[in-house]
Parts: C-alpha cells; structure tokens; sequence
C-alpha cells in the first residue's frame, strides 16, 4: 500500500539526502600511536652470561647494551648499487616514513624480555617495507657524539685460551672518512653512519599495536676473530679493546655488523589486543 | 540636522532586482560651483499594473517628469514618454505620492525636475530574468522590477542621500542623474550582495565580506598582512588562486605571484567603502576570466555617508585604528577619499601588524555616460605566528597562541590607478577601462621547522639549518577591459548581445629562499623567477528572452595566455661536479656534469588558449521565482614555473553544473530573497597544498557535487542573511575525499536597527545590534582524520545620535579557543626555539594547526560632519 509521506518524514528524507554526502567518505589511511620496544637474544637469561659460537671460538658476553636514539619504519624499498642514500629523502615525506619512535634507550642485548622504549611510536597505516634503526645520542648530524652506542663486555676462548675483552663503540667525527672526492665534500656525512637503513619491516602499523626491535648479539661478532685486538690501556680490567678506528679487523668488522641492515636487527608487530 | 537614513527601503529596491547598478551622479564632471544635489527618495509608492492592460498582456514604458519642490513634494508630473492612456495614468497617480529629500544647491534645498521612468510588464516573471537597462539620459537610475496583476511597476531606488536641506525659491533645477548598467544575473547562484545595515557585522576586513554569500570559510596561517585562504563550495582556493577577484573591475589576482599564481589580496581595500559585492559562486558569465574556478568576487566600492567622517578604534590585543573618510556632498556615492591607520600587538606571540591605506575615486558625468577615475595605495608590515605542532601543546612544551619561528611574517604595497567610463549612445553601451597596479610583497613563512634541507653530495657537510621560506614578489600590470552591448526588441522583449575583450600584462619578479632563523642569513635559492605574462580575453554573450519567462543567458569566451618565464636559478643539482671548481653551496649552478660551463639561468616561451563556453536557462513561470540551469567552463592559468619551452601552456579547467531555484520579493512587509542550489563541479588538474614549498602545487582532477542554501530578509528594522552549504569533494583517480575543504558551512549575518525610545536634543538615539554566526563542520584532513568544527559568534552594538556613534565590537564572543587551521603533514619543530633541531626529527605526519583569535573586544566612535 503506497501511503502519502508526511511533511515531517519528508524534511528528515531531504535533511538525509543533504546530510548524505557530506559526511561520508575518508581521505583515506589513518595516523596511528604504538607502542615500542626492544629486545635482546631471545636464548638470554636476564642477568647470565650469554655464551655463543662465533667462527672457531666461543664468546661470553657479560655485558652487552645498544644505544637506540631512534626508529623509523618506511616505504623505502632497499636497491643495490648507486650512491649513499642522504640521510633524509628530499620532497618525498609525506608516505615515504610510515612511522616513527623518536627515542630510544638503552637495550640490554642480554635480556630477552620486553625493554620499553622511552616514547611511544607515531605513525600511518600506510604499510612499511624497511625500518631504520638510528645510533645516536641527540642531533644525527652533530660532528661529536663520544658517547658509546654499543658498550661489551665479556670474554672469548679460542685455541684453549680465554681472553676477556672490552668496547665502547662511538660513531664520532673520527669515524666519518674523508671524501674521495673533494669536489663531493657532502657525499659521506656523518648521518648516513648513524643510521642503520634498510632493515626489512613488511607490516602495517595500527593504533595501539607495539613495533618490537629484535637484537641479536651474536650478529654482532661475524667476522670478528677478536683475538685480533689490541691490549687494553692501562687501568682497564679487560685484556683486549675493540678500537673506533678500522686499525684491526675485530674493530671494523663489529663496526661493519653494527650500522649494516643484517640480522643484528629485526622489527616484528605485535597488533593490538581485539 | 541628519536625514533619515532608510537602509530598509533601499534593500527593498535593490535586493528585489538583485540587476541594479545604483550609480547615479550630479548633473556635470566638472560642475561649476555650487553644485546641485540630485533629490533622493524618502517615500516612494510603486505603481499598479492596471487591470485594463493585462488583458493584452501589455508592455510598456512610460517615463515622467517629476517636479519636486523645496519641501520634497511633487509638485507637478508630466508625461514625456508614453506607454499608453491606462500605463500613463497608473505611472503618474504613483509618482505623486512620492516624497523625497530635497535637491540641494549650495548647501539649501531647491526644487528640481527628474525623470522618473516606470516600466510595466505583465505577471510575473522574477527579477532575475529581467535584463537591466542601460542607463538613459536625465533620469534616475532604473532597474527594471516587474510588477504583479494588479501589482506594483516598476520602483526606481532613490539616489544617493542628500545634503542637509534649506529652502530656496526659484525655478526648478534639471537634475541629471546617470546610472551604470549591470550585468544580468545567471542563475540561482549569483549574488548580487548589497552590504547596505549588515556592515553592522563586525568584518575585519573586506575578504570577511565575501561570508555575506554562501559556503565560504577564510583562514589566514600568514598573518594580517597575508591574504586570506578561501574555502568555497568544496574548492580550496587558497589565496584566490580559484577565485577571480576584482574590484570595480580592476583585477586583484596576482598573476605570477610566486606564492601562488592568482594569490589575492584584498586587505587594500578599506572596508566600510564595500557598497556592494558580486560573488558568482561558478563560471557561468562569460565576462569571468582567469581564475574563476570556484566562482568571481566583485566588490563595487561607495561612499553612502556625505561628509566628512572619522572613525576611532580601540581594544583588545593593543589594536588601534583611525579612519577618516569624505564623500563631497553634491557628489555620487562612487565619489569618495578614505584612508586608514592601522597596528595592533595581535593576540599571542608575534602577531603584530600595522597597515595603512588610502583609496580615493571621482566619478563624472561625460554626455550620456559617467567616468570614475580611482587610485589607491596600500602598505603593511606584520609578523605571524604559523603554524604549532598539536602534540609540542598538549605536552606543554609550547602555548596555543605562540609560535615556533618569530621571524615569520611579511611586507606588502600596493597602489593602484584606474580609469573608466561607460556611455550608451542609442542603443548601444559602451564601456572602457584601464588600470596599473604595482605590487610588492615578502612572505616568511615556516611550515616544516627542519626537514628541508637536505645534505647533497656537492655541498659541505651541513646539519639542518631551518626551513624558513623567505618569499619576495614584485609586479607590475597593466590591463583593460571593454564592452559594447546592443538592445534591442525582438518577440515583444528587449534583447541584448554583448561583446568585450579582456586584456593584462603582468611583469612579475619572484624569488624564494630559505633562511636561517637565527641569524636570518639565506643559504639556499629555491626559485627565481622573471616573467612576462599576457592574457587576453575576448567573450560574446547573450540575453535572450522568448518570452517574459524565458531567458538564455551566455554566450563564449577565449583567453590566450602567453609566457615568457626567464628562471634564473635554472640549475640546482650536479652529479658529476667539476673538480677544480665545484659548485659547493651555490644554489643556482653555473656548470653541469663534468663542470661544463653553463649560465644559470633558462628561459622559455610559451602559449595557449582556452576556450570557455557559458550558458544559463532561467524559467520564471510563477510569480517572483525563477528556476534556472547553469553549465560553465572555467579556467586557472599554470604557475610560471611549471611552464616548459614550446610545451603548450596547461592550465586547471572546470565545467560546472548547477540547477537552482530562487524566490525574491515580498513576504508582508519584508523582502525575502532565498535559494536553493545544486551544483557538480569538476577540476582536471586541482591544487594540492604542499607545505615543503609553503603553497599548493598541481595535482590530479577532482569532484564535487554539494547543496546550497541561502535566505536573504529585509524589513524597515532588520537585515538577515543566512546561508548553509554542504558539499562533497573527491579526487577523481582515488575517489577519496579531498582534504581541507569543509563539508559543512553554515554562515547568519544578522542586523537590527531602530530609534530608541529616547531623544536628546530633539534628535532619536538609534540603536543597532549585529551579529556574525559561523558554523564550519568538520573538515577532512589527509589520513582519515578529521578537524575539529569552528563555531564562533562576532557581535556589535551601537548608538547612534545625530553626527556621532558609539559602539562596542566583540569578536569570538565565547571566547572560543579553535584552531583555525588544520593540517596533516611531516614536520619537525624545535618546540625549544629557533636553532639546531634537538633530538631526533619527525618524519611522520602530524596534527599542525594555526590558531583562531580569542575574544577581542573593540570600541570605536564614529562622527560625521558636513554630511547627511
């Protein structure tokens, strides 16, 4: 039966048929608040010495901590070949980082359990390819930081022989070489030292999930024979010293291990709770 | 003693057509003193269609000569045209009942004689479908309202107020009285807006008068000195790069200006001398040109207030400002001098300005036609706040009201000279005009904090340095613009067809740096620009009327646009620089790779045409409501440096559709004016804010399709304009909603005026309260969020008695604390202060704002000698 419609069900149809278009539609993605945190060998036990094989010998870490000044998440897929990547991607921002944790901490690599970072993580949920993991305390393009980013301690056997070692890892203006070609002075700015890019990070982020770095120490010391090291100065109870400087090989491959995307570092997403 | 001023009766005429040209001048250009004062309409009775004529549906023109005497009584009528025993009887009996405020001569009133001419037509078609007629010699200004059967003819508004009145004997004086033709009307979204009591409503400027028509929201991220962004029907038009500003024809858009090619800036103009404004809301006139994307804005200055009058502000934020205007009695309101001082402290962190403005105009009668020559100059200073990152207030770390960067802010002069003139000999109407602008300006402005500068291989090691944006534009236009229009009668109705050219050339030098904000030094050119820019214009339009209900309104227009874009900074990257002597930190590099010498700069050339055709239907079958269908194309000239040598200009074209309907005449005792519009627009290449560049840049095609409504009511006491639009924007590739045009805009203008019940002196106090209500919806921000709504309300009281007025101004009255400004983009602030970015940057979007104002209070006073 088709009934007349009444003047007040045909104001609310015209106020509907107005009021339609205008609310509805998105611009689409969303900004997002995570949380983050790191965490260290997930076969540590908090507060034991940590014991791997490297190569031939066997390394106990007694002490292992990363300075984490930041991380990022991007859509930046890695490629091979070219020139150094500048440390920020030009007239390319919006959609490009996908997220952020402008902070950081200090990680126990030994502790397998969760280790807040020290701020929550900003981000869309455009999704991610790579991730950054910045080592810096403060500006990333300050010429000085002398503050250690990767601070060991611990021993190695190799060959029945059993030699405690030490390293206070800084990525200070001593580190940044020299342009090889002065026309180029900018080409190899402290930054692109600083920042470990092109971590794989395929995941999306979503409001309230938590963006955890995964630290593997024993990535650490591939390629490092250790024994290598020179002694320690004077006044140190460690017999050997990693150096920052490329003086040996144990000091630049650790070095190396340290600002390349390699298993060192992993970023996993633990969404949020329904 | 001052006349009564009655604003209602003058709305009544004038909103009723909503066609009208007003303009009416004293009797010669160079009239030899004492000038004679034209008598102005205080009572005026509207003829009766007589019932014996509507049998034959009958038209006609009677035009008379009325003679008022000293006291403002009609003293005798003759006829000097007729339109018939029953028309001329009907015309006559009306015009005896008039009063009207005397002529004056020499400061005494005299009698006169003017041409009154009444125009009858048959029921009923709506004012809007009535062309409006070229001004004749020797009469009042006409506008050509259409009367019922049996119902009122037509009712000329009166002229401009008189002078104070003195009785002199003698013959009567012949009053010329020329007026200026107007555009027709077409369709239900152009508005023809007489400002007339709503001026009452606190306007900061004469941008904030465009909220007089529907749909429209302004920002400002840029300070006083800075033009407003305008929000329009779905469009973000940034700083009128979609909107064709004019004033008396003169163009405002910037063409070339750097910071956005059409940037407009109105603040040059003092608003209290806004007489009247044409917003059409799409491109649906073939006189609209470049930039009449979303629509054109016209403002037609005048002066109604006689004499001389100061005006002194006082309140909030330290805000002070003078104003002193002088309309010469005995002169046409478009005959007027008006300057202005103006510097305020603003609210909150470094928000002070100082401006100052002068703008003066003569018209004068030439023959059959009258001339205006005008000139204007126009300078400011001012610092702003920019934008706040939401996060650094929610923790504290900065105020609402503050700012990051206190060097941002700007400079800007304008001055202006134009002349013009319009004259109708036969049935022809010709008109002219010239003008030259000259304009300056610097912008500083910081949206992104540190993230701009980027290390590059060929430049020394360097941190972030800051992303100031240091923006200097200096042009130089020259222009004119004409028309021919011929009337004539055809199918019993008077038809028109015009033809008329457009033309400007615009020499504009544009650079943008970036700064340091601490020492202010520039460390890198962003552009450099000389260009040449040409654009002209010719159009053909049409108003043809089958019957008196039936109009086709159009007509075609054709612009070319012509480039000559000298970039003197043409060369910024190098991969292979030379090795012994790289560029370093040059910014516009003389080699390319391997060091190969190059001058820095490039030049090309280039040019298009567009051509735009126009059209609308309007059907007013019933009485007093038109219903009509607009089609348009309209047009947006490229920025300068997007050009590319022998590439074929781009340029942003839309069509627009809208079908409207509209209601305009008497409710009672008061005027109604209302509409109801939808409209469908689309942009192939739209504007997107880039905030790394500090304006919008080409992006992809958009839609959108929205509603609007708009009620305009006028008694004897009050004045009400109402408007609400919703619309929807989308971009065409990804169906997604547009970001920052808001959805929802609801705008009520409201006046009311009347003599207090008190006298002193033997003179009425007379009282007045005003009130501006802006609702703005939410507004889609990138990334699916959504902005918060603005609901602000700016009032004004006063009083008024014999040549002074108090009043008090308070704007966001509830002190409403709203960000006025929404973004979603990557920043990274320094929220300690200018200097090395601390800890590591943002690279995310975030929540970015500009602050609204808060509650400010105004006093001012206001006198007036030597007028009416």
């Amino acid at each position: 039966m088709v009934r007349a419609v009444s003047r007040g069900e045909g104001a609310a149809l015209l106020a509907a048929l107005l009021l339609a278009p205008a609310c509805t539609g998105t611009t689409g993605y969303a900004l997002v608040s995570f949380y983050a945190s790191a965490r260290g060998a997930s076969d540590a036990v908090k507060g034991q010495p940590y014991t791997f094989s490297s190569g031939s010998a066997r390394v106990t870490l007694t002490r292992a901590v990363l300075h984490v000044g930041a991380l990022y998440l991007t859509q930046a897929v890695p490629t091979s070949g070219g020139g150094p990547a500048p440390c920020t991607l030009p007239g390319t921002y919006d959609g490009v980082f996908v997220g952020e944790v402008r902070g950081g901490g200090d990680v126990d690599l030994l502790d397998p359990s969760p280790q807040g970072l020290t701020v929550t993580g900003d981000g869309s949920t455009l999704p991610a390819a790579t991730g950054q993991v910045w080592l810096m305390h403060g500006d990333v393009d300050a010429p000085s930081d002398p503050l250690p980013v990767l601070t060991l301690e611990g021993s190695v056997t190799s060959g029945g022989r059993t030699q405690t070692f030490a390293g206070s890892i800084t990525i200070d203006s001593g580190r940044q070489p020299a342009p090889t070609n002065t026309s180029l002075p900018g080409s190899s700015p402290i930054c692109t030292l600083r920042i470990v890019s092109g971590i794989p990070a395929h995941l999306t982020l979503a409001q309230g999930g938590t963006l955890v770095l995964r630290l593997d120490p024993r990535a650490l010391f591939n390629d490092v024979p250790l024994v290598d090291l020179p002694a320690c100065p004077g006044g140190q109870p460690a017999a050997l010293c990693f150096t920052n400087d490329e003086s040996n090989q144990s000091s630049r491959n650790l070095f190396q291990n340290l600002t390349a995307a390699g298993p060192l570092y992993r970023f996993d997403w633990v969404a949020p709770a329904p | 003693m001052v006349i009564p001023h009655r604003p209602g009766r003058l709305l009544v005429g004038l909103i009723a057509s909503g066609l009208v040209a007003c303009a009416a001048l004293p009797a010669r250009a160079q009239p030899a003193a004492p000038a004679v004062t034209p008598p102005s309409v205080v009572t005026h009775v509207d003829a009766v269609y007589p019932p014996s004529a509507l049998a034959d549906r009958k038209h006609g023109d009677v035009v008379l000569a009325v003679t008022v005497d000293a006291d403002g009584h009609v003293s005798r009528v003759t006829v000097l045209e007729s339109g018939g025993a029953d028309l001329d009887e009907a015309a006559t009996v009306a015009a005896r009942q008039w009063t009207f405020v005397p002529a004056m001569k020499g400061g005494k009133a005299v009698a006169s004689r003017i041409r009154v001419p009444f125009h009858f037509a048959p029921p009923a078609p709506p004012p809007e479908l009535v062309a409006p007629p070229a001004p004749k010699e020797a009469e009042l200004p006409s506008r050509p309202a259409v009367p019922q059967a049996p119902a009122p003819a037509s009712a000329p508004p009166p002229p401009p107020a008189p002078t104070p009145a003195a009785v002199e004997a003698g013959a009567p004086e012949e009053v010329n009285v020329h007026g200026r033709s107007a555009v027709p009307s077409v369709g239900a979204s152009d508005f023809n807006l007489h400002v007339g009591e709503l001026a009452r409503v606190p306007h900061q400027n004469a941008s904030d008068l465009l909220k007089l028509a529907p749909g429209i929201l302004l920002t400002n991220e840029g300070g006083e000195g800075h033009a407003e962004q305008v929000f329009l029907r779905g469009f973000d038009a940034r700083e009128g790069q979609d909107l064709e500003f004019t004033v008396g024809g003169v163009p405002i858009n910037e063409s070339g200006n750097l910071h956005g090619n059409g940037y407009a800036d109105t603040h040059f103009i003092i608003p209290e001398l806004v007489h009247r404004l044409r917003v059409v809301e799409g491109p649906f006139d073939p006189r609209q040109g470049n930039y009449a994307v979303a629509g054109s804005a016209d403002y037609e200055l005048g002066l109604d207030k006689r004499g001389l009058t100061a005006k002194y502000t006082a309140g909030s934020f330290n805000t002070q400002r003078m104003l002193v205007m002088w309309g010469p009695p005995g002169e046409s309101e478009h005959t007027f001098a008006a300057a202005e001082a103006y510097s305020t402290s603003g609210f909150g962190q470094n928000r002070d300005a100082r401006r100052g403005s002068a703008y003066a105009q003569y018209e004068g009668a030439l023959g059959t036609g009258s001339y205006r020559v005008t000139g204007q100059v126009y300078t400011t200073d001012y610092h702003s706040a920019g934008v706040l990152r939401e996060d650094d207030v929610a923790s504290g770390a900065k105020g609402f009201y503050d700012t990051y960067d206190p060097a941002q802010g700007g400079d800007s002069f304008r001055a202006s000279v134009a002349a013009d003139l319009e004259k109708k000999t036969g049935s022809t109407t010709l008109g002219q005009q010239l003008f030259v602008i000259k304009r300056t300006m610097r912008l500083r402005e910081d949206f992104t904090g540190y993230l701009l500068d980027v290390q590059q291989p060929w430049q020394t090691p360097h941190g972030q340095r800051g992303d100031l944006l240091d923006l200097d534009v200096d042009e130089l236009t020259v222009g004119a613009r004409g028309f021919s229009r011929l009337s004539g009668k055809a199918l019993g109705q008077t038809q028109q067809l015009e033809l008329g050219y457009f033309a400007r050339y615009d020499q504009v030098g544009g650079s943008q740096q970036r700064l340091s904000p601490t020492t202010l030094d520039a460390y890198h050119t962003d552009t450099s620009l000389q260009s040449n820019l040409g654009d002209v214009g010719l159009y053909g339009a049409a108003d043809l009327k089958a019957t008196d209900w039936l109009a086709l309104r159009g007509g075609v227009r054709a612009d070319v646009f012509a480039y000559d874009v000298n970039n003197l900074c043409a060369y910024q990257t190098i991969d292979t620089p030379s090795k012994t002597s790289p560029p370093l930190d040059a910014s516009c590099m003389s080699q390319v790779d391997t060091g190969k010498y190059v001058d820095p700069n490039k030049r090309a050339d280039t040019a298009s045409t567009a051509v735009l055709p126009k059209a609308a239907l309007l059907l007013g079958p019933f009485a007093n409501v038109t219903f009509s269908l607009s089609y348009g194309q309209g047009v947006r000239s490229i920025d300068p440096i997007y050009i590319t040598q022998d590439v074929a200009t781009p340029f942003a074209g839309i069509q627009a559709y809208e079908g409207g309907a509209s209601y305009a005449g008497p409710v009672g005792p008061v005027t109604l004016v209302a509409r109801s519009v939808f409209f469908d627009t689309h942009v192939d290449r739209d504007y997107i804010f880039d905030q790394t560049v500090g304006r919008n840049v080409i992006g992809v095609g958009t839609s959108r399709v929205g509603w609007v409504g708009a009620v305009r009511a006028t008694g004897d006491w009050f004045d009400e304009s109402a408007n609400v639009t919703f619309v929807k924007s989308t971009y065409d590739d990804t169906h997604l909603l547009v970001p920052y045009v808001p959805d929802v805009v609801v705008r009520s203008d409201t006046a009311v005026f009347h003599d207090l019940p008190w006298r002193a002196g033997g003179s009425p106090l007379v009282g007045a309260l005003a009130a501006g209500v802006t609702y703005v919806g939410q507004r889609p921000l990138p990334f699916g969020a959504l902005s918060s709504t603005i609901f602000t309300i700016d009032a004004n009281a006063s009083v008024a008695w014999t040549h002074y007025e108090v009043g008090l101004m308070v704007t966001n009255l509830l002190d409403a604390r709203y960000p006025l400004s929404e973004f979603n983009y990557v920043s990274s602030f320094n929220a300690s202060g200018p200097g090395a970015p601390s800890g590591p940057p943002s690279y995310v979007p975030g929540r970015l704002f500009t602050a609204g104002a808060p509650r400010g209070v105004f006093a001012n006073f206001t006198v007036n000698f030597g007028g009416a």
